[in-house]
């Protein structure tokens, strides 16, 4: 999936890249952007883990970022703003129990989730037909854990969903093509946390622990200049 | 033929490797109902401290050489008291059967080897075969630390046909190991258990004659104490 995704974002920039010339301006006329993303976030670390030995093991699969954000220029190249994004990440069921396990009778899960909220600041490098530009990104993250439900023939295996903010971080890289006030690019980096849940086990002792929820994040924006 | 012969081994030792398998079972892990407890202390230095944040494994094993499965059930951690429970639910085909196809619990310490002595040489400190749900299993087990006695006997050759010598190390330890004197062993290095009493116990016969020495010594962690004993 990873490597589809790779390769439709190479496409593209392809493309706009070469569709470019006949609608370039001069963007840097325009001091604010607004821009929407949408792509993947890829677990790593931590948060992938399905290892036996984690308290509480996460099972996080890859899944949907979506961001909203904003930039006004604040120098020459240099843009501050700010993000506002809602990550999530399934939990892999089968990882727990495998699809024919004879002892399960239904299993389901809530997602993990995050919404950030981020303080930007992005510098760009002048390309022919558009920019090449780096962003770093702190702030908060509002982070809800996974929660589980497994019925099974000897009972009921039940972890419930835990809320925690943390402080967030994020640093990404990409490029973008101007189309007049119109840009449309790509953009890949890293967002994470590390938000402290409480897990309640069948005895009902809770333990209290500290997940580092980082993803690896792919995807593509389209942005609006005035 | 040499060839014919080489792939006919690979393909042997593929088919046998891939009949070895090792799965984590989380639905025992978070055992719902019916549950099997093993539960109890894990202390060292002759049980008077408990062993803290040492974890400790579950694992359902049946098979042999050919093909095999390997079940990981539980796993938790010792307290600051040395204190451990392990709580897992047993599947159908781990309940006791018929030998020989009883599969075996072990209880497995994560320890350095280094520097513990255990019995099995390994790190399980339990193998059990008939475990049942809804079962409580209390079970305190010293994990003394390492120490080395070097002994040496000498005159060994002095031995006739009717004669015997060994040495024993004795202490509160899950097992006791004993060294029998033959003619072509004059010197070893034997683990013992550390900060605690052991009993260096040797047994002679010579001429008709049998006699018991000993002598208690306590050495601390990886130290080595020289014992010489002459036939």
């Amino acid at each position: 999936m990873l490597l589809r995704m790779k390769t439709t974002f190479l496409y593209l920039l392809l493309f706009f890249i070469v569709f470019k010339a006949t609608a370039q301006s001069d963007s840097s006329a325009h001091t604010s952007q607004i821009r929407v993303y949408f792509g993947g976030a890829f677990p790593k670390g931590d948060f992938q883990s399905s290892d036996f030995e984690d308290t509480y093991t996460p099972f996080a699969m890859s899944g949907p970022l979506m961001q909203v954000s904003y930039a006004k220029a604040i120098g020459r190249n240099l843009y501050g703003g700010a993000t506002l994004g809602l990550r999530i990440n399934a939990m892999d069921l089968d990882k727990f129990a495998e699809e024919n396990d004879e002892l399960v009778l239904s299993k389901k899960s809530r997602p993990w989730q995050s919404v950030f909220t981020l303080a930007d600041a992005e510098y760009r490098f002048n390309l022919t037909d558009g920019y090449f530009f780096v962003k770093g990104s702190a702030g908060a993250a509002l982070n809800r854990s996974a929660s589980l439900h497994v019925e099974t023939t000897y009972g009921t295996i039940a972890q419930a969903a835990d809320k925690n903010t943390a402080f967030a971080y994020g640093a990404s890289t990409g490029l973008f093509a101007n189309f007049d006030k119109f840009e449309l690019g790509f953009e890949t980096g890293i967002l994470s946390t590390r938000p402290e849940f409480k897990f309640t086990d069948a005895q009902g002792r809770s333990t209290n622990y500290k997940l580092s929820m980082t993803t690896i994040n792919l995807g593509i924006f389209g942005a609006f200049s005035f | 033929m040499k060839t014919s012969l080489l792939c006919l081994l690979a393909l042997i030792a593929l088919l046998l490797s891939s009949c070895h398998t090792q799965t984590d079972d989380f639905i025992s892990k978070n055992c719902p109902g019916s549950c099997t407890v093993i539960k109890g202390t894990l202390t060292t230095d002759g049980r008077t401290k408990p062993l803290a944040g040492v974890k400790l494994e579950v694992q359902w094993h049946e098979g042999d050489m050919f093909s095999s499965i390997r079940r990981r059930k539980a796993i938790t951690t010792t307290d600051a008291s040395g204190n451990y429970e392990l709580r897992f639910l047993l599947r159908d085909d781990e309940l006791p059967s018929t030998y020989p196809d009883n599969g075996s619990f072990t209880v497995k310490a994560h320890i350095n080897l280094e520097n513990y002595l255990n019995c099995s040489g390994g790190n399980i400190l339990l193998r059990t075969y008939d475990l049942k749900r809804d079962t409580t299993i209390t079970f305190d087990y010293l994990l003394p630390q390492k120490a080395f006695v070097e002994i040496q006997a000498n005159n060994l050759q002095a031995k006739q046909q009717d004669d015997f010598m060994w040495t024993e190390f004795l202490s509160d330890a899950p097992c006791t190991t004993v060294v029998s004197w033959y003619t072509s062993d004059t010197k070893q290095i034997i683990p013992i258990a550390a900060n605690q009493p052991v009993i260096i116990r040797t047994t002679k016969r010579k001429s008709g004659v049998e006699t018991v020495t000993e002598e208690v010594i306590t050495l601390a962690p990886g130290k080595t104490f020289n014992y010489e004993y002459t036939f």
